[in-house]
């Protein structure tokens, strides 16, 4: 632990300073080693390794029931591993209450009270984590969470998406470095949606790191830099979009029409192929489908994502 | 390293438990808990020491009618303040957040607790114009009086740590509130007399007797006649320390259902 934590130092901390937000800095601020949790027969999550670096937006992509919830429980102490380690920051599991202090859980139910209002709220958590000024801190979050014009309305009259909103804003009232989101956008509506994903960029660009847990495909195109697909607790692989679209989409599917019929030709080289359609001349429409996601997860479990 | 690595000066255990007591303290007032509780438990009170203990007919300057009817209140009206302590943190899913905060469940039990028995203790000092009722018509000794609420306190606190303690195990409310009366039921039931005489007839006197030193009753009766005891005072400080201490294991044991 003395290593790792030594490393963190020069790396995180030093290494910020001088070259500005590192994306993928060598010591991870978080680490899921070979965890596994069983309930009865079924092994909702089965030895999954993660490692997620500062700065960094992981998004973990799986349908219901893939062991993603599971596995953020494990990752802030609120479920022990039958097997395996989580570390955070290299200080130790979050089962120490102060290894604790550095994360912050927006949980995928909205877990806020609902007889208070959202300043009270906020304000609570804030005492709790025994943050200096706490009114303050509360004021900077409901504006960043744009709920500063509702602040002193009871929760209990806000729309979905404002009560995401504010749950963000709670795992954030103690500034923590890591930050698990376990399905933020889940039923909520556009505009908060377009709030949420635009704090969590903010927030990586402020050096935190982010656990995203989604089974929106776009959502986790668009802000994380890495995206683990899991299913049946197992993580399948991870990586970059683009690396995982590389690895596993396939081909890109051209689609030609001519003279009102439809050819379609799946390609490695779909700029090279477009551009020997065009050459063959009577080319009325050309679309081009690029694999994605969905495409990947298709192909790693066999079954779509929304199945 | 500690919580204030993270940029935040850690708090004394007492701090946290007090943040929490006043938040729990308010909320009571937040919903319309706080008044019914408190207009049912007035009017049951008054009912029970003025109509069926016959307070004005016994001719005592006395609260012994008014007190004698406090275990069987409690029976019924503890367990509705007890029984959303836990079980409507785990309906809420409230519990999640709380339990990844940088402490350990202790705090957050012993807050809930202190708020919940505060609140109770309200309510019984509400009782004080009967107090002042007997003091203009007679003579009475205000040392009794003032034992006699300390024991209601205390019997309210005791009944109040075994809901939140039961309370911690279901996110059902209405559970909750069951499995509270019963528990309260069976601790007043050993020292009722009517089974006190019911063991006499079979049972050993020393069994007899450890039988109804364990309950509340016996305590609450002892105490109500004015004289403090230890034993009576160590009596519910055991038996409250004790549910909070399970209430803190079956927090932690069923953190994430």
């Amino acid at each position: 632990m003395g290593a790792a934590c030594g490393e963190f130092k020069r790396a995180g901390r030093r290494g910020a300073r001088l070259f500005g937000p590192l994306r993928y800095p060598p010591t991870p601020l978080l680490s899921l080693r070979a965890i596994r949790k069983q309930f009865g027969p079924i092994a909702a999550v089965d030895g999954l390794w993660l490692d997620v670096a500062a700065g960094e937006v992981f998004g973990l992509l799986g349908p219901n029931g893939a062991g993603k919830s599971t596995t953020i429980a494990m990752a802030t102490g609120l479920l022990v591993p039958d097997s395996g380690a989580v570390e955070i920051l290299g200080l130790g599991s979050p089962s120490d209450p102060k290894v604790r202090a550095h994360l912050g859980l927006a949980p995928q139910e909205i877990t806020l009270y609902g007889e208070l209002t959202a300043r009270e709220n906020l304000v609570f958590f804030a005492r709790l984590y025994g943050v200096r000024e706490p009114r303050r801190r509360v004021d900077e979050l409901l504006a960043r969470v744009e709920l500063d014009g509702r602040a002193n309305d009871r929760i209990s009259t806000f729309s979905g998406g404002m009560k995401r909103r504010l749950n963000l804003a709670a795992a954030l009232v103690h500034d923590p470095r890591v930050v698990l989101l376990d399905e933020p956008t889940a039923g909520v509506d556009p505009q908060s949606r377009a709030r949420i994903l635009e704090l969590v960029r903010e927030l990586a660009r402020e050096g935190k790191t982010i656990v995203y847990t989604t089974h929106y495909m776009e959502e986790a195109a668009k802000v994380c830099d890495r995206v683990g697909i899991v299913d049946h607790g197992k993580m399948l692989d991870l990586g970059t979009v683009s690396e995982l679209i590389g690895r596993h989409g396939g081909r890109t599917a051209v689609t030609v029409e001519r003279d009102g019929a439809e050819e379609r030709v799946l390609t490695l080289d779909p700029v090279g192929e477009v551009s020997r359609q065009l050459a063959t001349g009577g080319v009325t429409g050309v679309r081009v489908e690029r694999p994605d996601l969905e495409t990947v997860f298709l192909s790693l479990t066999g079954r779509s994502l929304r199945e | 390293m500690s919580s204030a690595a993270a940029g935040i000066p850690a708090l004394t255990a007492a701090q946290r438990v007090a943040v929490v007591f006043r938040r729990e303290f308010r909320s009571y007032f937040q919903t319309p808990l706080a008044a019914v509780f408190l207009v049912i438990f007035l009017f049951l009170a008054g009912l029970f020491a003025f109509n069926i203990g016959g307070l004005y007919e016994r001719n005592q300057a006395d609260l012994r009618p008014f007190f004698q009817f406090h275990p069987w209140l409690y029976v019924f009206l503890v367990p509705a303040v007890s029984m959303r302590l836990w079980a409507e943190e785990r309906r809420t899913g409230t519990i999640e957040l709380i339990m990844t905060l940088p402490f350990g469940a202790a705090d957050l039990v012993i807050g809930k607790y202190l708020a919940a028995w505060a609140f109770t203790t309200v309510a019984l000092a509400l009782t004080f114009p009967v107090w002042i009722t007997v003091s203009w018509l007679g003579n009475p000794d205000h040392g009794t009086i003032l034992v006699a609420y300390l024991a209601s306190a205390l019997l309210a606190g005791a009944f109040l740590a075994v809901g939140s303690c039961l309370s911690a195990l279901t996110k059902n409310q209405v559970i909750a509130f069951v499995l509270c009366a019963v528990a309260c039921f069976v601790l007043l039931l050993a020292g009722f007399p009517a089974v006190i005489d019911f063991l006499r007839g079979w049972a050993p006197v020393g069994v007899v007797e450890g039988i109804a030193s364990t309950s509340a009753l016996t305590h609450y009766e002892s105490m109500m006649r004015g004289v403090v005891d230890l034993r009576d005072l160590l009596y519910f400080a055991l038996v409250i320390a004790a549910f909070l201490v399970i209430n803190v294991f079956a927090i932690d044991w069923k953190k994430s259902d």
